[in-house]
């Protein structure tokens, strides 16, 4: 049989598995409940939360970008392993506070959650838009993934149009059917595939151009010194630059609303147990960057179309790998891609429906509202997919925007649990400066000051107008004593 | 129900662990970015195959998972 159709199969097969296990997890469980397509009812369980946070991690960008990385910038890749160990850590304190909230005055949404502190719609609109484009961006990336990936193993069977249709269309089914609960199950199977795929890829990869790690990273050192540090003649990175990507990551890793939301999926001891596995995920992540490393002289850049493609050119052009190490990579990297894909999308649908359409119309059935969730997957999805098929250059630098905006929420997020004083028309001049100060720096301007990142620049400002804008206006409500001592 | 799960009861426990898991949070960030990481920014020694600048972020995972370890096991101590 031809490689490409026995990669063929063992992805179709993957895909099939998916599918069934996303819509099984539905099963039983109310169709018509707000609480469980949103949050599972505040009940899901440690082995679900694992995977489902991990899940997320594990994206397109692990598998393909993380390769990428290393191969290209060299050290600079470690910000990848340093960002995931240290992303969830504020989570342990940040968490079981806004559950407790969460649960007492029943929210569903970070939108919710910010516009209820601060009493103001206008927030919580605000968080709802910005969290959509950012999902939206986040999205397209993830499609790409999965599309390239069916394509290339393949070998050009599956054209890009068809596996992003295929691979996306099956997650867009299993969440709006499911929920998040669709999600979580479906993530346990993709979480144990590519850790799986990462490992033996890694170490395959590795040995087959290298006899062992050691003498792949002294082959480095040799023909490329500096590569191997951050910030030295010969790096991809200078250190304020890998410091401030690397703060900016920390800060904005549980800003992202599809995360953040999961604080009200479950309890304070599984959330605190699920932040416990977190540097175990990290460590997971080590072979991925291998695979990078290991094509460092082997691969001429000039073959590649991008760095991100040098996973599956290795496997296609310099391994002579087989049809099932073809099936397998393929299998593992879709699995990232779409467990990233299904928390995501279902992250957008909930933020659509509660931050932008509820606040809108308040005295919506929950059958409505229901409806209004499970619809927007769809309609999420088919922008999502035709964006990242056809793109549209306007839009995607909206998008991008978008993207790096999400950190600009912190300010808010901990000014609400910890900091009583804090005013609505702080959060609104926080946020709008931040974000705007973000756009400028990473669309505008072709470097930043000190070469520090943009999103710093933009929370730099943010910080400083939410606290001397909150000083001089008057706090509206009195809810402030309630989430700090929550 | 189990104390934890009941909303709007936080533990003394927690209370008291919350301060101590934030300087703990704190100093694993230092130790990852510059100035502090600068002193692990090279490729000598060379440990487990990996160069030291990789091989401090990897150590430094293991810290983490082990204090993580012992703040749950603190603050769980009495849940069966």
């Amino acid at each position: 049989m031809e490689k490409w159709v026995v990669a063929l199969l063992a992805m179709s097969a993957y895909l099939v598995f998916a599918f069934i296990v996303g819509v099984l997890a539905g099963r039983g469980r109310s169709f018509w409940s707000v609480s469980e397509y949103t949050v599972a009812d505040r009940g899901l369980g440690l082995v679900l939360m694992w995977f489902l946070m991990g899940g997320t991690v594990f994206s397109a960008f692990a598998f393909l970008g993380g390769p990428g990385w290393a191969y290209s910038k060299g050290a600079a890749s470690f910000y990848i392993l340093a960002y995931t160990c240290l992303g969830l850590l504020p989570w342990y304190l940040i968490g079981p506070k806004v559950a407790r909230i969460g649960a007492r005055k029943n929210f569903y949404t970070m939108g919710e959650f910010l516009g209820d502190r601060y009493d103001s719609r206008v927030i919580q609109v605000l968080v709802g838009i910005i969290s959509v484009l950012a999902f939206i961006q986040y999205l397209t990336l993830q499609i790409k993934g999965m599309a390239y990936v069916f394509n290339v193993l393949t070998e050009d069977a599956i054209p890009i149009w068809l596996g992003a249709l295929i691979s996306y269309g099956i997650v867009i089914v299993y969440v709006a059917t499911s929920g998040v609960r669709g999600a979580a199950w479906s993530d346990v199977l993709q979480g144990i595939l590519m850790l799986l795929v990462a490992w033996v890829v890694g170490y395959t990869v590795v040995y087959s151009f290298h006899d062992g790690v050691a003498d792949m990273f002294r082959g480095i050192e040799a023909s490329r010194p500096g590569f191997l540090t951050v910030g030295a003649e010969g790096s991809g990175m200078s250190p304020m630059s890998y410091t401030t990507i690397l703060l900016v990551s920390v800060i904005g890793f549980i800003m992202w609303p599809h995360l953040f939301t999961k604080s009200f999926t479950t309890t304070e001891k599984k959330i605190k147990q699920t932040v416990l596995v977190y540097p175990l995920f990290a460590i997971f992540l080590v072979p991925i960057l291998f695979i990078g490393f290991a094509a460092v002289g082997v691969v001429d850049p000039a073959q590649l179309s991008g760095p991100d493609t040098i996973l599956p050119h290795l496997v296609t052009h310099e391994m002579g790998a087989s049809g099932l190490v073809y099936g397998l990579i393929g299998a593992g990297a879709l699995a990232a891609a779409m467990s990233s894909a299904d928390a995501i999308t279902h992250g957008g649908s909930v933020s659509f429906g509660r931050d932008i359409i509820q606040p809108l119309k308040p005295d919506l059935s929950e059958r409505t509202q229901i409806w209004i969730m499970r619809l927007s997957v769809i309609a999420i999805g088919t922008v999502a997919y035709y964006l990242s098929i056809f793109g549209a250059a306007g839009l995607v630098q909206l998008l991008v925007g978008a993207y790096g905006s999400i950190v600009q929420f912190a300010p808010a997020v901990y000014g609400a649990l910890w900091w009583r004083r804090g005013t609505s028309a702080g959060v609104v001049a926080g946020l709008v400066s931040g974000i705007a100060v973000n756009y400028y720096f990473q669309l505008v301007q072709p470097a930043t000051p000190l070469d520090i990142n943009a999103g710093i620049l933009g929370l730099m400002v943010n910080v400083v107008l939410f606290v001397v804008v909150s000083m001089v206006t008057s706090p509206a409500g009195s809810r402030a004593e309630e989430y700090v001592e929550a | 129900m189990a104390l934890e799960d009941q909303p709007g009861v936080e533990r003394e426990s927690t209370r008291n662990a919350n301060k101590a898991f934030a300087i703990f949070t704190a100093v694993m960030v230092l130790v990852m970015i510059f100035p502090i990481y600068g002193l692990a920014n090279k490729v000598e020694p060379m440990i487990l195959g990996m160069p030291f600048s990789l091989f401090w972020i990897v150590a430094w995972i293991g810290v983490e998972f082990v204090g993580l370890l012992c703040f749950i096991a603190y603050e769980f101590s009495g849940d069966r």
